[in-house]
């Protein structure tokens, strides 16, 4: 259920870049995904327009969940008041047939949004991993909730310079470079994650 | 919504080609000679105007067979028995007592009241973008704009043949002529406790002031609209938020009045209170389905280079909503009445779904419900101009008759009918309110150039 491609619980070697602007971290991203190199994840305060393109994002699934939730709320409203109108306690209800279709179609329409609102919630909360008391052992810097912007890329990939990343990222208007070296899987502590600050030596600023 | 990328706001100016105008008068031609055809060949005779009794018993038996099977569930609780309900009531019809030539008068107040409300509607949607602060639609504002320019038009003809046709077409204009009291033969408690309401002052008076009020408005609007483009700045956007927030409020209770008075009273006996959003509906998912159309044909000239995918998607949207918004409104005003089954209330559907009126019933529901609905629900779809092209058109002929089912069964009965008048006529009214869009679009550029918001609509993004 979970994407485990957004998680960094993994042993890759990671470099994150920090914003403070969103236009800089927009331009960035884009850099950085033409050049081929695995973005993770982004992690902003608020939404910024374009930056799932930017990521190269696919189109989520949701919808195709919500469908299956809505039709599922759809047979089970049904379901319930044909049962019961009809074959388990019919009653004449203002000379209506036991099958009075039209007055069914409030509930068959509000059990539909319900299991739809209800479904897509939960299934966006478990696909991105946000479900309460994940989260904190993430936190690359303590203000993304705030006003920063977590830029995360993975440097496992052949045919990736990391020095050459970190340089994109600082002229890019990183206001800050952090770094995970590689570890094992298996000894990924919650309590044990550190990023480290990488210093840029040859600012072009 | 600086992307870090300029987009080029210019002006764009629409040409009404030679092309262009010959299509819409070869529409206005044919229309017309279609129409004559049409009055010339329009049934004179009417035998079912004395069959209506033999249609009722049919009908009765018909329930009565129906309950005989009924009886038969098993009834819990014994002594809740299906009583065998009253005949339903007796349908009569309206085409017994008036001439043929009232098929006239009914086919054109269908066409002019629907161009009416699009044309009204369009202007409502304008000023709807200014009071929600809506950045997105600056750049396909001049369409909706473009088609409140057949307000003016719609408005003379249905006022015209209003005054001239509201004996053969309203129950309450031939009864006003009695003057009956009470106790006398023939006296109508309903129509006469109504009466302070549907007479012809009132009528007149609603049906031309109206009308008008909104052309003033429509006036402002515009005028506002010039102005931003030859002198720029923020004061005529600001200007138009004021007027455009005066503008919905009235429009609110006028356009409720203009119903009830014009399509409501020609089933006079019968309300509801929900006609006037009803008629709202079908008007706005008509302007929304012609925004789209017009939008996409533009497009597909070269004009409206800043109109996007993305802008194609959220029009899709609204048609998509407001038919879902109709078929909510059109239910809520079914469900109440069937379940109630207050004679006076059901005798409306009673009557629709009787032998000549059911297809267009069925219909009703299936154009401007499960089309739209299916069609675009996908994201795929609401991106897809063939599909759009496709929906729209659809819900266009789904809400024209739409008001035909309003308009005909209580006000001329089995005169009514689909024919070559009706087609022709719909086809002048159609031809006129493209020529008048077409025209109006090309008198300002495309683009408003000055619009405060014009370069966030050109960013305009709806994710993925």
């Amino acid at each position: 259920m979970f994407d485990k491609k957004l998680s960094l619980k993994n042993n890759k070697n990671l470099v994150f870049g920090v914003f403070e602007d969103a236009d800089a971290l927009l331009e960035t991203t884009k850099k950085i995904y033409d050049k081929g190199i695995d973005i993770i994840d982004c992690y902003t305060p608020y939404p910024i327009h374009g930056l799932e393109k930017a990521m190269g994002l696919k189109r989520s699934r949701l919808p195709i969940g919500a469908f299956i939730c809505g039709m599922t709320g759809f047979s089970l409203a049904l379901t319930l008041q044909s049962y019961i109108m009809v074959f388990d306690w019919p009653i004449v209800i203002g000379n209506k047939p036991y099958a009075g279709i039209p007055a069914w179609i409030p509930v068959l329409f509000e059990l539909s949004i319900l299991c739809t609102a209800f479904g897509i919630g939960i299934l966006f909360f478990a696909r991105n991993g946000m479900i309460h008391g994940k989260i904190p052992s993430e936190l690359v810097d303590l203000k993304q909730t705030d006003y920063r912007m977590v830029l995360a890329l993975a440097m496992d990939e052949d045919g990736v310079d990391k020095s050459e990343v970190i340089d994109m990222l600082a002229k890019g208007g990183a206001v800050e470079i952090k770094e995970r070296m590689n570890h094992e899987e298996d000894s990924f502590e919650e309590n044990n994650v550190s990023f480290e600050k990488v210093n840029v030596s040859h600012s072009h600023h | 919504m600086a992307h870090g990328h300029k987009i080029e706001i210019k002006e764009e100016n629409f040409i009404f080609t030679p092309k262009a105008k010959k299509f819409t008068f070869m529409l206005l031609g044919l229309g017309l000679l279609l129409t004559i055809v049409g009055f010339f060949t329009m049934p004179k005779e009417n035998h079912h105007a004395h069959d209506s009794h033999h249609a009722a018993t049919e009908v009765e038996h018909h329930e009565n067979a129906a309950h005989a099977a009924t009886k038969h569930h098993v009834d819990p609780w014994g002594e809740n028995q299906v009583n065998n309900p009253a005949p339903p009531p007796q349908v009569e019809d309206p085409a017994s007592h008036k001439p043929w030539y009232s098929r006239v008068y009914a086919t054109l107040l269908v066409n002019s009241y629907f161009f009416l409300i699009i044309s009204i509607t369009a202007l409502f949607f304008v000023g709807l973008q200014y009071i929600a602060n809506a950045g997105w639609s600056a750049s396909i504002k001049r369409v909706p704009e473009a088609m409140a320019s057949f307000l003016p038009i719609a408005a003379i003809v249905m006022i015209i043949v209003l005054i001239m046709g509201k004996d053969y077409l309203y129950h309450w204009a031939h009864y006003e002529h009695e003057h009956l009291k009470p106790g006398d033969a023939g006296y109508d408690k309903i129509l006469s406790s109504k009466s302070w309401f549907l007479n012809s002052k009132m009528f007149i008076g609603g049906i031309v002031l109206i009308p008008l009020i909104w052309f003033l408005f429509k006036k402002k609007l515009q005028s506002l609209s010039v102005r931003e483009d030859k002198v720029g700045g923020v004061e005529p956007f600001k200007l138009s938020i004021k007027w455009s927030a005066g503008f919905t409020f009235i429009f609110a209770f006028s356009f409720s009045i203009l119903s009830w008075l014009v399509i409501m009273s020609v089933d006079a006996h019968w309300y509801s209170t929900i006609f006037s959003i009803y008629n709202f509906a079908t008007g706005f998912v008509s302007t929304l389905a012609i925004i789209v159309l017009t939008v996409l044909f533009l497009k597909s000239q070269g004009y409206l280079n800043l109109v996007t995918d993305e802008h194609i998607h959220d029009l899709g949207k609204f048609m998509f909503a407001f038919s879902v918004f109709w078929t909510y409104i059109w239910l809520s005003q079914y469900l109440l009445i069937w379940y109630a089954q207050i004679p006076e209330e059901v005798m409306y559907y009673q009557n629709r779904f009787e032998a000549k009126w059911s297809p267009f019933f069925f219909i009703n529901i299936v154009l401007n419900f499960i089309v739209p609905f299916l069609f675009l629900m996908t994201r795929d779809a609401k991106r897809n101009p063939k599909i759009l092209v496709l929906v729209g058109t659809i819900i266009l002929l789904g809400h024209w008759n739409d008001v035909f089912l309003m308009v005909m069964p209580g006000s001329i009965g089995s005169w009514a009918g689909i024919g070559l008048f009706e087609i022709g006529t719909t086809m002048v009214f159609a031809g006129g309110f493209i020529y008048m869009l077409l025209s109006s679009l090309s008198k300002q550029s495309l683009v408003p150039v000055n619009h405060p918001y014009i370069e966030e609509s050109a960013h305009h993004d709806v994710g993925i």
